[in-house]
């Protein structure tokens, strides 16, 4: 057949303008969770709803021996039960199972490499992907540098013809620590550029964040006050019920800080502290995320104490239920000294925010599952009203809900009904889901098409992996360098360890209830 | 000259303070369920229904799309009956949606006389929430006939019809189109039958993205399309058929040189850059009732050169709920790609209408080009009539 770039006149302004060219997703670490639980089910949802290319193809490659259909049953299996698409449309998955194929091989075998090259130019050819890749790493980190090599030394890593692209997408954790992550980086872009890497964190996929930056950026109300002349500090806090869900392996050696500060905490940061960027483009809006992480104040060893609080659960109760503490979770050391939860003081020096604390907490097994962002704005200059009048009025928050119940909402003073003076503090709220009338996608379905669609904007660049080592770093050392601490210190169901609530305290200030 | 409806019984102020007395009496948190009751807005919806069986149709799906849609709603009932119902006046709010909040909704409904058209601007105006867009979704065939209609028609900021409700489709493009620019400045008009025209043109738009069948969109040669028709209706409605090929024709800037009439459907001859024919062939064929009026079935075929391939586009699967594309060279299917439609979801239909505000100028260009046709149209059977009042019919009339 005759191929040719063609303009095609019949896109323009339809309502589904963002539709990725064919490409073919080889995910190593096929029959891991992550590929059943997540990307299968994303990707079918994608599909169901007619947002995947024709012709799309998948090749999952693992070392476990399957046959092409042996593998589309067992994804079927897993779409049956984590789609958010229920029933299965049985049209919509033969035909998304008709580009479902399976490669066994290890990860550590460079012959396996050309073979699968050699597979994926079959695939071109009889399902016209256009020597487009997608390679997902869905595997443990330690496998990263190997795959990678290895694409690279079998010429997959670049496009094998004009016009096409490859792509990796790399989950995190990216590093244990700023020297990790820059090995891991060097390594990367040995074998890839730059703009060819998509490492994902999916909190950047929710809705909410994005709807961060359009409260910040869409609304000339906001951002005049956004800075340290009227906000008095600000909070976040990403509180989960779960435990660590059988990952004792990988958790016992990360830790809360490096789960969940390292990425997820200080992307929220970011997004809330960035001066605003010239475009809602990749770069751009990168470029200001990295300014800001690169302006949080140094942490010294011997002033982490000072600045950061951990925990450890122990046994208790969640909803009702008793649940064991993590010393106890299987494939834990009995003696852990992991922390599972965190609190941190943390300063941006620049104009916007001198000397605003932000207070970042997260931990698992607290009493209720919340993301959310807190905004305190400082008090009233001064106190018209004096007194009872103001008694159980709250300076006012802005609180940006992430999970659940999505949204916006400001809580102010006002004058309750009658002869005499008297406040309360009201809110007022948006929900995001309920104001507008879709349903959000699943975080992983918006980014895995956003990285078809070559648009890296909610994807972390290099430098902003790197700028958000460092202070993970540095508390790390502190930590190291500090007494071994007295875990479990806070019962599963609390909302950590008293010391955090002191530690808010001694700054005037107090944790919000989330 | 009409005369002038009656007068409604009611004054629109006592539906506003009656909402706030509602309001206030709501504003306690919900101690059973430990709610706060949530008063968001981002529209106000009025809805027309000609007929209490239409009304009770719309209320149902108001109620569904409350679920997700807190606003105000306004419901405007015709009736025959000489005496109207007093308004009624509703707060509905949702439990279970959200942990702590329960999303609210205003409703409002308002008998009138079907007459009523006239009356219509003095109840829209006053009742729309101020700053925020307001929707008129219509239900039953559109008046675009009647002038009163676009002093109506300007008063909101997004009209929503149906065609597939019309009776007259040809004279009703036409007259859609008109009420289209006479309202141009003020109100932007939605097709709901364009709307499920939607996946369609997303699937006619990637088929031709497939790097092996770029080169086809240039040296298309004939298009075969069919839509559904049920039988027992008086007339089909080709309304969709014709949007759709006036989508491509303006996109594409094909123009037509020739039209026939045939006892099913109809041949159109157009000419494309270059001066190259196609040849289109839009008949009805008969279907279930949900998809009267609705596409069945396109079929491309491609030629240059020695190459040949052909392309169809089909509702398939279980209750038709799947757009299935297939790509075929000379001798075999060489790809296929399908994905769930949600042409028939009504709910989903209207809920993308409502996300829009602005104008949708490729339905309004899509409307110009099946105007064209429209009237081509017309004048052929104007002809054909006049040929049969000329000359005494060799058949008996169908």
């Amino acid at each position: 057949m005759t191929t040719a770039t063609l303009q095609n006149p019949l896109r323009e302004g339809l309502r589904f303008e963002r539709l990725p060219d064919p490409c073919i997703m080889v995910i190593f670490g096929a029959s891991g969770d992550l590929t059943r639980r997540k990307l299968i089910p994303a990707l079918y949802n994608l599909a169901y709803d007619g947002l995947l290319p024709p012709g799309f193809s998948i090749v999952g490659y693992a070392r476990r021996s399957l046959t092409d259909d042996e593998f589309r049953q067992e994804m079927r299996a897993a779409v049956e039960r984590f789609s958010r698409r229920q029933p299965i449309d049985p049209d919509v998955w033969d035909t998304f199972a008709q580009g479902l194929f399976y490669f066994t091989a290890d990860f550590t075998d460079g012959s396996a490499y050309p073979k699968l090259g050699e597979v994926l130019e079959r695939i071109d050819r009889e399902r016209a992907t256009a020597g487009n890749r997608i390679f997902y790493l869905a595997t443990p980190p330690d496998a990263y540098e190997t795959i990678t090599q290895f694409l690279g030394e079998s010429n997959l890593a670049q496009p094998s013809r004009s016009g096409s692209w490859v792509r990796l997408i790399v989950e995190k954790p990216f590093g244990h620590d700023l020297e990790s992550a820059i090995t891991l980086n060097n390594h990367l872009l040995r074998y890839f550029r730059e703009e060819q890497l998509y490492r994902i964190d999916h909190y950047l996929g929710k809705e909410t964040v994005q709807n961060i930056l359009a409260l910040r950026f869409a609304n000339g109300i906001f951002e005049p006050i956004w800075n340290r002349n009227y906000i008095d500090h600000v909070q976040i806090t990403v509180a989960e019920t779960i435990g660590i869900e059988g990952r004792g392996g990988y958790y016992d050696r990360a830790g809360a800080l490096r789960d969940m500060v390292q990425n997820h905490l200080l992307q929220l940061l970011s997004v809330i502290a960035m001066e605003p960027p010239i475009a809602f483009e990749a770069d751009p809006v990168r470029d200001e995320k990295v300014k800001a992480l690169r302006a949080l104040r140094p942490i010294r060893p011997e002033d982490v104490h000072e600045l950061t609080v951990r925990g450890q659960y122990g046994p208790g109760f969640i909803g009702g239920r008793p649940v064991s503490g993590y010393r106890e979770e299987p494939r834990v050391a009995p003696n852990s000294l992991t922390e599972t939860y965190v609190a941190l003081k943390l300063f941006i020096d620049n104009w916007r925010w001198a000397d605003v604390p932000f207070y970042l907490r997260t931990g698992k097994r607290l009493p209720r599952r919340v993301t959310e962002i807190a905004i305190q704005f400082k008090r009233v200059p001064h106190p018209l009203f004096k007194g009872m009048a103001t008694a159980g009025v709250d300076p006012n928050w802005l609180v940006i809900r992430i999970q659940p119940d999505e949204g916006v909402s400001l809580n102010i003073a006002a004058k309750l009904p009658g002869p005499r003076i008297r406040l309360r503090t009201v809110t007022m709220g948006f929900l995001y889901g309920t104001s507008f009338l879709v349903q959000s996608p699943d975080a992983y379905e918006r980014l895995l098409l956003d990285c078809m669609l070559g648009d890296s904007t909610l994807f972390t660049r290099r430098d902003e992996t790197e700028a958000a080592w460092v202070p993970i770093t540095q508390i790390l050392r502190g930590w190291a360098e500090s007494p071994p601490p007295e875990f479990p210190n806070y019962d599963a169901g609390t909302w950590g360890p008293p010391e955090a609530e002191q530690f808010i305290a001694r700054d005037g200030r107090r944790w919000r209830r989330p | 000259m009409s005369s002038l409806p009656s007068a409604l019984p009611f004054d629109i102020e006592v539906i506003e303070r009656e909402l706030a007395r509602l309001w206030q009496s709501a504003a306690m948190p919900d101690r059973r369920h430990e709610l706060a009751l949530s008063r968001t807005s981002v529209l106000t919806l009025f809805v027309y229904a000609p007929d209490t069986s239409r009304a009770e149709t719309a209320r149902d799906l108001i109620s569904r799309l409350s679920m997700h849609h807190p606003s105000r709603v306004v419901l405007l009932v015709a009736t025959r009956q000489e005496r109207l119902d007093e308004p009624q006046v509703s707060i509905q709010c949702n439990l279970g949606i959200a942990e702590r909040y329960a999303p609210c909704y205003e409703q409002i409904t308002i008998t009138l006389p079907s007459d009523g058209l006239e009356l219509l601007p003095s109840l829209l105006i006053p009742l729309a929430l101020p700053d925020l867009p307001a929707f008129l979704w219509w239900l039953g065939p559109l008046p675009c006939h009647d002038r009163r209609f676009v002093a109506v028609a300007r008063t909101v900021d997004r009209l929503i019809f149906d065609s597939l409700e019309s009776h007259h489709p040809i004279a009703d493009i036409i007259a859609t189109r008109r009420l289209v620019q006479q309202v141009t400045r003020s109100t932007a008009v939605s097709d709901l039958n364009w709307g499920r025209l939607g996946p369609w043109l997303e699937t006619t738009a990637r088929m031709f993205e497939i790097p092996h069948c770029r080169w086809a969109l240039e040296a298309i040669t004939r298009v075969d399309l069919r839509y559904g028709y049920l039988p027992q209706h008086s007339t089909p409605n080709p309304t969709q058929a014709l949007l759709y090929l006036g989508w491509m024709a303006s996109r594409l800037g094909w123009r037509l040189a020739s039209l026939e009439l045939l006892d099913n459907g109809l041949h159109l001859d157009l000419t494309a850059s270059g001066n190259r024919r196609l040849r289109w062939t839009i008949a009805p064929e008969p279907s279930e009732e949900l998809f009267h009026g609705q596409l069945l079935r396109i079929r491309f075929a491609a030629e240059h050169n020695a190459e040949t391939a052909s392309f169809s586009i089909d509702l398939s699967g279980r209750g038709r709920a799947t757009l299935r594309l297939r790509v075929h060279d000379r001798n075999h299917c060489v790809l296929e790609h399908a994905f769930h439609h949600h042409l028939l979801d009504l709910q989903r239909l209207l809920l993308n209408e409502l996300q829009e505000v602005a104008p949708d100028w490729l339905y309004e260009h899509a409307l110009d080009e099946a105007t064209g046709l429209a009237v081509e149209y017309r004048k052929l059977e104007r002809l054909k009539e006049h040929e049969r009042d000329d000359l005494p019919p060799r058949n008996p009339p169908r």
